[in-house]
């Protein structure tokens, strides 16, 4: 410090300043030394210009399939769940087509079933065949509701009734 | 919903975006935060009966991060789970160097995975989820300045990328 009365300011107190972050004593200590540093001048440039990058970042939307794909795991692995007490600290790898993302009809199937929840619709049952196999999805779903008395997935297989894809 | 409870299915609907967002900024491939986000909705939909109404937003935060830190340190146990059989499931920083650089948000996302994890944690949660710092310091399980400093350095390199 240049007077050796301001208390030792840490330069991260710049990223601190410009998210609002400070209380009233250390914003205008970080306002005074900005008014007479340079450098620090310098620093809050760099700060600025990496958090607008990082802000102004893109929503990216998700993979097409990918919430059908979830759906189906996530029932598999939860009616696996009741022999496997070890796996809460690993990330399972998510089923996928292959190729990823080169299947039409995972990709209508997804879109399908996204449809089917986003309204709450669901349509009459029909006996074509669907992909995935519906009997082995809504299987699952049974065993998984027959574990737990409030699934919530279990309320999803109506919805994936209606992915009629074969004519 | 119940009680301003929501299902499964309701999580996955209306926050299904958010959390793939929040993923792939973590994780900075579209392999890992696919699994990343499995893996958080698993964890939701057991945790659902102990949820109690508040932030949701906050609360799956907190989930994806946790699912994300702890990938990282299994990784870090077990290197030979660092790549997987995908040929987009790469580890930052070493690979993520290669990848093509074409626009600008593609050179950000590079940059920012190139950051060490609990650094580009604390700038994903602040930059892209919106949490305050105390937050942050929740979610991470540190004091508030090492918050601060974290997403200050992880800035830092950033911009450094980014030159």
């Amino acid at each position: 410090m240049t007077d050796g009365l301001e208390p030792r300011l840490g330069e991260d107190l710049l990223s601190a300043y410009v998210d609002g972050e400070l209380g009233d004593a250390e914003r205008a200590a970080v306002q005074a030394r900005l008014a007479r540093d340079e450098l620090w001048r310098h620093i809050l440039d760099d700060v600025n210009i990496a958090r607008a990058a990082v802000r102004g970042l893109p929503e990216r939307d998700a993979p097409s399939g990918l919430w059908l794909r979830v759906l189906t795991n996530v029932a598999e692995i939860a009616e696996h769940d009741r022999d496997n007490t070890d796996r809460g600290a690993s990330v399972v790898a998510i089923a996928r087509p292959t190729p990823r993302r080169s299947s039409r009809w995972g990709a209508i199937a997804a879109a399908t079933v996204a449809v089917a929840i986003g309204v709450g619709v669901a349509a009459p049952q029909r006996n074509h065949q669907v992909s995935p196999s519906l009997p082995a999805l809504t299987d699952s779903h049974a065993a998984t509701s027959s574990l737990q008395t409030s699934d919530p997935l279990s309320n999803l297989a109506p919805a994936a009734v209606p992915v009629v894809l074969h004519r | 919903m119940a009680d301003g409870v929501p299902t499964w299915e309701e999580v996955a609907r209306d926050h299904g975006r958010f959390l793939y967002n929040v993923a792939y900024r973590l994780a900075g491939n579209d392999a890992d935060a696919q699994d990343l986000v499995q893996e958080t909705l698993l964890r939701v939909r057991r945790g659902l009966e102990t949820y109690q109404p508040g932030s949701l937003p906050a609360w799956l935060s907190r989930i994806v991060t946790n699912v994300f830190l702890d990938e990282v340190r299994r990784r870090r146990r077990r290197p030979t789970d660092a790549l997987g059989d995908d040929a987009d499931r790469v580890l930052p920083p070493s690979a993520a160097a290669d990848v093509a650089t074409e626009d600008v948000s593609e050179e950000v996302q590079t940059a920012l995975t190139s950051l060490p994890d609990e650094f580009r944690t604390a700038v994903v949660l602040c930059d892209v989820v919106g949490m305050s710092y105390d937050e942050i310091a929740g979610v991470q399980g540190v004091p508030v300045g090492t918050v601060r400093s974290r997403i200050h350095r992880g800035r830092r390199m950033l911009r450094t990328a980014l030159t």
